[in-house]
C-alpha cells in the first residue's frame, strides 16, 4: 500500500510538472501554426485581392491558437497511466511504471512489480525530466515572423481594374454614410412637418443606409440616386409653388434672415451698447478706415525719426506732432478715444521716442476695435432696418416669423380687452392695411378679414380667436417652408452623391467641386471662369447693404408659369443627316467642368438613364430655357441603346 | 517459495547455464540467448547457417547442460518418417510368440537435434508436425506421448540448395525461433582456434534437469504484459498482414503472407522470458523488440518481387519496427 502511495505521489508530480511544460510546447506550437496561418494569409493577401478582413481574422485566429495552444495541456487532468508510460519511456524504465500501476490489483505479481518500481523511483527527477527550454517550433516562429514583417513592407499585387473597384466601393460606402448622417442631422434639426416629406427623407435615409453597407453596385446606386433625387424634386414643387414660401425664400436670403423675435430685443440692446461705447458722435465705419490708414502712416513715418547722429529729425518731428495734433483733434470731435494719442504726442514733444512708438501702437488697437464695434453697429442697423415695422410689411417682406409673433401679441391684447378706443383703430388699421399683403399666404388672408371684420363689429374676442388661428396657419406656412430647406438640402446632397458616384470623386471633391481659392486648376478642358482662381479671392469681407438698389429697367428672370415654350420659326430643331468627313477635323466644344481621366465602365444603358433623370430633372425645375424644353425631351428621349 | 525467489534462481540458473555454454561456444550470445529463451518458453529452435559455425555444437552442448534425454537425427534425403518415429516390428515373446511392438524413434528424446532438416523430403519433414505442436506421436493408430520437456532443435543450412527441399510453411511456424548463425568475428575466431586445437577436453556440468525446465516454463507463463506493451506486439503482427487496413507500405509491396497467431504468442513468450533473463518482473517494448526478428523472420512468406530484389523478410520487418509506434495514442515526448 505504501509502495503504490509512493508510486502514485511521484507520478502525480511528474505528470502535473508534465502538464506545464506541454502547456509550455502547446504555447509555441500554437504561436507557430497560428504564425504560419498568419504568413500565409498574408502572402494570399498580397497576390490576391481578398479583403482585408480575412487578414484581420487570421490574426484573431492566431491569438486564438496561441491561447488554445497551452490551454488545451493546461486544463488537462492528470492522467496517471499516461505519466507512468512517459516516465518509463523518459527515464528508460523498461515499463516498471506502467506494469506497477496495470497489476497492482494482482496479489503477488502486484506486489513485486510495485516494489521492482518503488526501487526506481528515485531515479525519477521531474525537474530534469521536464525542462523548460525553447522548442523548435520557437524558432521556426520567429523565421515565420520575420518573413512576415519582411512581406509587410512588400506592396500587395492588385489590378487595376480591382483598385478601381475598390475605390468605387469606398466611394458608394462613404457617400451612403453621408447621406446617413446628412438626413439625421437635418431630421434632428428640422423635423418634418409634412408626411410626404417625412417619407421623402426615410427614403434618403434608406438608400443611404444600402450604399453605406455596400449592397449596391455603381450603376444601381446611380439609378437608385436618381429615383430618390425625382421624388424629392416632386415633392420640393409642389412646395415651391406656393408663393408664401417664395417669399419666406426671398426673406431667407436677406440680412435679417438670423433675426427672430426672440432676439430681436438682444439686437436691440446690443445695438444701444455699441453706441454707448463709441459715443453719440459715432462715426462710420469708412471714416474710421480712413484715420486707421493715417495713423499706420505715421507709424511708418516715425520709424525715421531716428536721426544718424543719435538725436531726432527735427523737421519730421514737427511735421508728425502736427500731423498727431490734427488726428488727435478729429478723434476728438468723432468721440473716439483720444488719451493713447494725446500721451504719444506729449512723449513726441519730449522727445522718448520708445514710449511715443507704444503709445502709438496702442491708439491703432483702440482704433481697431472702434472700427470693428462701428462695423457690427452698422450690420445690427441693418439688420434691424430689414425687419418689417408693421404687419403688412412683414408679410410683404415673407417675415413669416415676425408677422406670427406680431398676431400673437395683437391677438393676446385683444383678449386682455385693455386696449383703448385710439389702439384698436390702430390695430384695425393695421390688419386692413395688411390683408392684401397676405394674399399669398392662404388662409391667412381670410383669418385677417375676418378678424378685421368682427373688430369693426366690436367682437374683440373673435377677432383674437381669428388672429390666433391665422397666427397658427402662419406657423403651419413656417414648417412647411422648413420642409422646403429640407428637401432644398437634400437635394443637394443627393446631386452630391451622384456626382461623388458617378464621377468615382470623394464627397469632398464633389461638394466643392472645382478649385479652391488660391489652388490651381487640374489638368483637362478649360472652364469659362476665371482659371487663375484670384477672383475669388477678393470674398467680401464685409456685408455690403444693395437692398435699396433697385434696377427697373431689368425684369426678373425666375422661373415662372407661362406654360411651355414654343420655338421662333427659325429655331425649328431639324435633325442633320449625312456622314463625318475622315479626313476633316472633329467638330469639339470645350465644355466648363471637370476634367474625366480614364477609360468608362459605365454601362451604356446606365449612363442613358442618369443622363434622362439629369434631363428631366433639370427641365421639371425648369432650369431649360423654354424655347430649347422640347428640343431637349426629345432628344433624351430618343436616346437609347 | 516465492516467486521473487524463483525469479531470482531462474535468473542464476540461466546465468550458470548460459557460461556452461560459453565455455564451448564462443561468441554467438544472441544466438545462445535465443536458444535458451526458446527452451524456457518451451519452443523449437531452427538454426540457420553456414556449415561450421557451430550449429550442431550448440546443441550438443546444450543437451550436456541440461540433464536431458537427446537424441540426434542427420536429416538425408532418404530418411523416412518411421526413421524418425519409430514403427512396430514384429518381435519374439519368451514365450515363442510372435507380436507387433512398437520400436521408439529417435523423436523420443527430451532434446532432438534435427541436424541439417531441410535435407529430408517433406514428407519426411512433415513426420515432425504432430511431434513438435502435440508433442504426441501417432503411429499403428496409437498416440504416444512424447518426453516432457521436449525441444526440437534443428538446423539448416542456407546455401547448399542442390538436393534441399525448402521447409513447409506449416513445419517452419511450429518454430519458436528461427536463428541466423552469422560469422564468428576476428576475436572469436581466435578463441575458437585457441579452444579447440589445444588439445584441451572442456568438461560441461549439468544444470538443469526436465522437472527443473518445467517449472521455469510455468514462472515464464506468469509473468505479467502491460496492456499497451500487448497491443504494441499486436499491431506489429497486424503491419505484417499486406493488403489489410493495419499493413505497412512495405508489407503490401513484399510480402504475401504475414505472421499466424502464433508469431503473437511467440513475441509474448519470448519477451516474457527474455524480462525473466534480465531479472524484471514485467514485459518491456524492448524484450518484444528483441524478439522480433527470431520470432517472425521464418513466419513471413515475401512475394516474387521481394525475392527478385532480394529483400529478406529480416529487413521487411525492421521497416515495419521503425513504423510502428510503440506508444500509440500516448505522447511521449518532452
Amino acid at each position: 500500500m505504501k509502495d503504490r502511495k509512493l508510486v502514485e505521489q511521484k507520478l502525480m508530480h511528474a505528470g502535473k510538472r508534465r502538464r506545464w511544460q506541454q502547456s509550455w510546447m502547446g504555447l509555441w506550437k500554437g504561436f507557430f501554426w497560428g504564425a504560419l496561418l498568419w504568413l500565409t494569409t498574408l502572402i494570399v493577401f498580397k497576390l490576391f485581392p481578398v479583403p482585408f478582413e480575412v487578414l484581420a481574422w487570421s490574426g484573431v485566429a492566431w491569438v486564438t491558437m496561441t491561447i488554445i495552444g497551452p490551454a488545451r495541456s493546461l486544463f488537462k487532468p492528470v492522467d496517471l497511466g499516461e505519466t507512468a508510460q512517459w516516465v518509463d519511456d523518459q527515464c528508460e524504465l523498461k515499463e516498471r511504471f506502467t506494469a506497477a500501476l496495470e497489476f497492482q490489483e494482482r496479489e503477488t505479481w502486484g506486489n513485486i512489480i510495485l516494489k521492482d518500481a518503488k526501487h526506481f523511483i528515485e531515479q525519477v527527477k521531474p525537474r530534469n525530466l521536464v525542462c523548460f527550454k525553447l522548442p523548435s517550433a520557437a524558432k521556426w516562429s520567429v523565421f515565420v515572423l520575420a518573413v512576415s514583417v519582411g512581406l509587410g513592407f512588400a506592396p500587395e499585387y492588385r489590378t487595376e481594374a480591382y483598385t478601381e473597384k475598390e475605390r468605387e466601393e469606398a466611394i458608394i460606402k462613404n457617400t451612403g454614410k453621408q447621406l446617413v448622417t446628412f438626413i439625421r442631422q437635418e431630421i434632428k434639426k428640422r423635423p418634418p412637418a409634412l408626411k410626404p416629406t417625412e417619407s421623402a427623407m426615410a427614403d434618403v435615409a434608406e438608400l443611404g443606409t444600402q450604399l453605406s453597407k455596400g449592397k449596391l453596385e455603381r450603376g444601381n446606386a446611380l439609378r437608385e440616386l436618381a429615383k430618390v433625387t425625382e421624388k424629392l424634386k416632386k415633392e420640393h414643387t409642389s412646395l415651391d409653388r406656393k408663393p408664401a414660401l417664395k417669399r419666406m425664400q426671398k426673406a431667407a436670403r436677406t440680412p435679417a434672415e438670423s433675426a427672430s423675435p426672440k432676439n430681436l430685443n438682444a439686437m436691440q440692446k446690443r445695438m444701444d451698447s455699441l453706441k454707448q461705447q463709441m459715443g453719440e458722435n459715432a462715426t462710420s465705419s469708412s471714416d474710421l478706415q480712413e484715420m486707421q490708414r493715417k495713423l499706420d502712416q505715421l507709424k511708418q513715418t516715425a520709424s525715421g525719426l531716428q536721426s544718424p547722429e543719435g538725436g531726432m529729425n527735427e523737421a519730421l518731428k514737427q511735421s508728425l506732432t502736427q500731423q498727431l495734433g490734427e488726428m488727435a483733434q478729429k478723434a476728438a470731435q468723432t468721440g473716439i478715444s483720444t488719451e493713447q494719442l494725446e500721451a504719444a504726442l506729449a512723449n513726441l514733444t519730449s522727445g522718448d521716442l520708445e514710449k511715443f512708438l507704444k503709445h502709438l501702437g496702442d491708439a491703432q488697437i483702440d482704433m481697431e476695435k472702434t472700427a470693428q464695434m462701428s462695423s457690427e453697429l452698422q450690420n445690427l442697423q441693418m439688420q434691424m432696418d430689414q425687419i418689417g415695422k408693421n404687419l403688412a410689411e412683414q408679410l410683404e417682406k415673407g417675415q413669416a416669423t415676425f408677422a406670427r409673433q406680431n398676431l400673437i401679441d395683437k391677438s393676446n391684447k385683444l383678449t386682455s380687452g385693455q386696449l383703448s378706443e385710439e389702439e384698436l383703430q390702430k390695430m384695425l388699421k393695421e390688419l386692413q392695411n395688411a390683408i392684401p399683403e397676405a394674399a399669398d399666404y392662404g388662409i391667412v388672408q381670410d383669418f385677417l378679414k375676418k378678424a378685421s371684420k368682427q373688430m369693426q363689429q366690436g367682437d374683440e374676442a373673435g377677432a383674437a380667436k381669428s388672429l390666433q388661428t391665422a397666427a397658427d396657419e402662419l406657423e403651419n406656412l413656417m414648417d412647411q417652408f422648413g420642409d422646403m430647406q429640407s428637401l432644398m438640402a437634400s437635394l443637394e446632397n443627393l446631386a452630391t452623391a451622384k456626382m461623388s458616384v458617378g464621377n468615382g470623386m470623394s464627397w469632398g471633391q464633389s461638394s466643392k467641386p472645382g478649385f479652391k481659392p488660391g489652388g490651381k486648376p487640374g489638368k483637362g478642358v478649360g472652364t469659362w471662369g476665371e482659371e487663375g482662381g484670384t477672383w475669388q479671392n477678393k470674398l467680401p469681407q464685409q456685408a455690403a447693404d444693395n437692398s435699396g438698389v433697385t434696377r427697373p429697367e431689368v425684369a426678373g428672370k425666375g422661373p415662372t408659369d407661362r406654360g411651355e415654350g414654343e420655338l421662333v420659326d427659325g429655331l425649328t430643331s431639324t435633325k442633320i443627316k449625312g456622314q463625318f468627313d475622315s479626313s476633316a477635323p472633329m467638330p469639339s466644344i470645350t465644355l466648363k467642368g471637370l476634367s474625366i481621366k480614364g477609360q468608362s465602365r459605365v454601362e451604356f444603358t446606365e449612363s442613358v438613364t442618369a443622363a434622362q433623370a439629369d434631363a428631366q430633372s433639370a427641365l421639371s425645375q425648369q432650369r431649360v430655357p423654354r424655347a430649347y424644353q422640347t428640343t431637349v425631351r426629345d432628344y433624351f428621349d430618343e436616346l437609347g441603346p | 517459495m516465492s516467486i521473487e525467489e524463483k525469479i531470482g534462481l531462474f535468473r542464476e540458473d540461466y546465468n550458470r547455464l548460459k557460461s556452461e555454454i560459453g565455455k564451448v561456444i564462443v561468441g554467438h550470445e544472441d544466438i545462445v540467448d535465443g536458444t535458451l529463451i526458446a527452451v524456457f518458453a518451451g519452443g523449437h529452435v531452427l538454426l540457420e547457417g553456414v556449415p561450421g559455425l557451430g550449429k550442431t555444437l550448440l546443441v550438443r552442448t546444450l543437451s550436456q547442460a541440461l540433464n536431458l534425454s537427446f537424441n540426434r537425427i542427420q536429416f538425408t534425403p532418404d530418411l523416412m518418417p518411421a526413421d524418425i518415429l519409430g514403427t512396430n516390428l514384429v518381435v519374439e515373446t519368451q514365450e515363442g510368440r510372435k507380436v507387433f511392438e512398437f520400436q521408439k524413434g529417435p523423436i523420443f528424446a527430451h532434446l532432438v537435434l534435427a541436424d541439417e532438416i531441410n535435407r529430408a523430403t517433406p514428407k519426411t519433414q512433415s513426420a515432425m508436425l504432430e511431434a513438435m505442436q502435440e508433442k504426441s506421436v501417432t503411429a499403428g493408430g496409437e498416440i504416444r506421448k512424447l518426453a516432457s520437456p521436449f525441444f526440437v532443435l534443428a538446423t539448416q543450412n542456407p546455401i547448399d540448395q542442390e538436393g534441399t527441399y525448402p521447409l513447409p510453411e506449416a513445419q517452419l511456424d511450429r518454430f519458436f525461433f528461427k536463428l541466423v548463425v552469422t560469422y564468428p568475428s576476428g576475436d572469436e575466431l581466435t578463441e575458437v582456434i585457441n579452444r579447440t586445437t589445444d588439445g584441451r577436453k572442456i568438461e560441461v556440468t549439468e544444470i538443469l534437469d526436465g522437472n527443473k525446465i518445467c517449472e521455469y516454463q510455468e514462472l515464464v507463463r506468469q509473468v505479467p504484459v502491460p496492456k499497451h506493451v500487448r497491443d504494441y506486439a499486436v499491431r506489429l503482427i497486424l503491419a505484417t498482414h499486406p493488403q489489410t487496413e493495419t499493413a505497412e507500405d512495405i508489407t503490401n509491396q513484399y510480402l504475401r503472407f504475414g505472421s499466424s497467431p502464433r508469431g503473437a504468442q511467440t513475441l509474448i513468450l519470448a519477451a516474457k522470458a527474455r524480462a525473466l533473463t534480465e531479472g524484471r518482473f514485467n514485459v518491456s517494448f524492448d524484450d518484444i523488440q528483441q524478439s522480433i526478428l527470431p520470432a517472425l523472420r521464418h513466419r513471413l512468406i515475401p512475394n516474387f518481387e521481394a525475392e527478385a530484389e532480394g529483400i529478406t523478410t529480416d529487413h521487411v520487418l525492421h521497416e515495419i519496427e521503425a513504423k510502428v509506434d510503440r506508444q500509440a495514442g500516448v505522447s511521449t515526448r518532452s
